[in-house]
């Protein structure tokens, strides 16, 4: 399983600069809020790293929509908070050079966008996504026997990792989940695929290995997902990935925490 | 017990003749992979219910019944091998109704079971076909389900295994399944 822990530490220690902005339409009062500096994870999830965001502009929002769920636009696309934040990241700007760090992103209170994002009232909502993910993640690594066999004190090392920015913690039961079933491969590899601009995902049975018992790399699956992209590049915490990359490698090395590979293709 | 896609076509066409025949408003629609181009079918039925427009805390059966629009698909998910069940649920105005309000909808006897669980149970997630938030009951215990109904991968069944799940879990989504569903001409499934 994972073993090269130098590439597990990198990615885990990814961090993006973004600088918040609240939009103008809904400053209240004649004081204009200043922007709020923040260096945020990529690995985590933007509803866990907000507390202070909220708390800064809260107030410069009129009095009667403070109870309102934040939420967080990039050039006129709300952001689904269900994404990890390096995933949002990569999908928006990825093809864009014109993007800089610190990344701007503007905060709303009013006009919720309810047909485009899930409501986050409260850490559950973001806590039940991320488990519900990581155990289908495990169906389809290991037909569901290692999650499911774990302990409720297990799957919270799992998120409280996450939620404290823990590796070892996450690490010590997440091996487990990254440990391949029989000989040398999972079942399936779980991904989620993106095209760089959309924040439509799509989802399909991913194979490790060719029924001839060959590796399969990440050029061979691009090309079996994607026959009509010309020349296509495939980008995952911001790194463009080499072809021959092969596809469980990805998995145990370069998966996000809730245990899929998040490929943005281009 | 998984089943496979065709298997899922299968009954889910099975399911959609006999609502055609009692006029239920069952439908197979198609949805193209943006990747490969393949199309893949599911079952969707839109109605408007009256509810009651209690909340969870309260309940009082006073409360006005207010119709609520409602829209729900049945797809087949590929990671688990088994039938999904994706609904969502609207106010007359468009607006969405939330999660708390879909919770207090769930019928009065299985209710306390998913108020005790309910993040593992009905939670909004992303439709993985339009990558927009629906209302889902949670798949994993859905083969769970088929078992306990006594399906089997290696049995033939008088029964349409997806029917036999859609009636036992309908209770918690606001679903009502005719009657006729049950003592319609059998076909045997395999």
């Amino acid at each position: 399983m994972a073993n090269d822990t130098d590439i597990l530490h990198y990615l885990w220690n990814g961090k993006l600069a973004v600088c918040f902005q609240l939009d103008e339409q809904e400053i209240h009062g004649i004081q204009n809020p200043e922007p709020f500096y923040l260096m945020v994870p990529r690995m985590s999830y933007f509803p866990l790293v907000c507390d202070k965001v909220k708390k800064h502009f809260v107030k410069h929002v009129d009095p009667e929509k403070q109870e309102m769920e934040m939420w967080l636009e990039f050039k006129n696309i709300p952001l689904k908070w269900n994404y990890p934040i390096g995933v949002l990241y990569d999908l928006f700007t990825i093809d864009n050079k014109q993007v800089d760090l610190p990344w701007q992103i503007t905060v709303h209170f009013d006009n919720f966008p309810e047909d485009q994002l899930l409501r986050c009232s409260c850490r559950e909502s973001v806590e039940s996504n991320f488990m519900s993910s990581m155990k289908e993640a495990d169906m389809l690594k290991h037909r569901s026997q290692v999650f499911s066999t774990m302990q409720r004190h297990q799957h919270n090392q799992l998120w409280t990792g996450l939620l404290n920015d823990k590796f070892d913690q996450f690490w010590s039961e997440n091996k487990k989940l990254m440990e391949p079933s029989d000989g040398s491969y999972f079942k399936h590899i779980p991904v989620h695929f993106y095209r760089s601009g959309s924040s439509v995902m799509t989802q399909t049975l991913v194979k490790p290995v060719s029924d001839d018992g060959n590796n399969i790399t990440l050029g061979e699956l691009i090309k079996l997902n994607y026959p009509s992209v010309e020349n296509p590049k495939v980008f995952t915490h911001g790194i463009c990935i080499p072809h021959e990359t092969p596809v469980q490698w990805m998995s145990e090395h370069m998966s996000y925490l809730d245990n899929f590979l998040h490929l943005v293709v281009i | 017990m998984s089943i496979t896609y065709q298997q899922f076509v299968e009954y889910a066409t099975d399911l959609k003749n006999h609502s055609d025949s009692i006029d239920d408003g069952w439908n197979i629609c198609q949805y193209q992979c943006p990747m490969n181009g393949s199309f893949v079918n599911y079952l969707v039925k839109k109605e408007i219910q009256k509810r009651n427009n209690s909340s969870l805390k309260s309940d009082d059966s006073n409360s006005p019944n207010i119709p609520i629009v409602c829209e729900y698909h049945i797809l087949y998910n590929l990671s688990y091998s088994c039938p999904d069940v994706f609904f969502n649920m609207w106010y007359t105005d468009g607006k969405l109704l939330s999660l708390e309000h879909v919770w207090s909808l769930v019928h009065s006897f299985l209710k306390q079971n998913v108020i005790n669980d309910k993040w593992n149970a009905i939670t909004q997630e992303m439709h993985p076909f339009f990558s927009t938030p629906f209302f889902r009951l949670h798949p994993c215990k859905n083969t769970h389900v088929l078992e306990m109904l006594g399906f089997s991968s290696k049995n033939n069944y008088e029964f349409n295994p997806l029917l036999s799940w859609l009636s036992t879990i309908s209770p918690l989504i606001g679903l009502e399944i005719d009657l006729s569903y049950g003592n319609k001409d059998s076909t045997k499934f395999s």
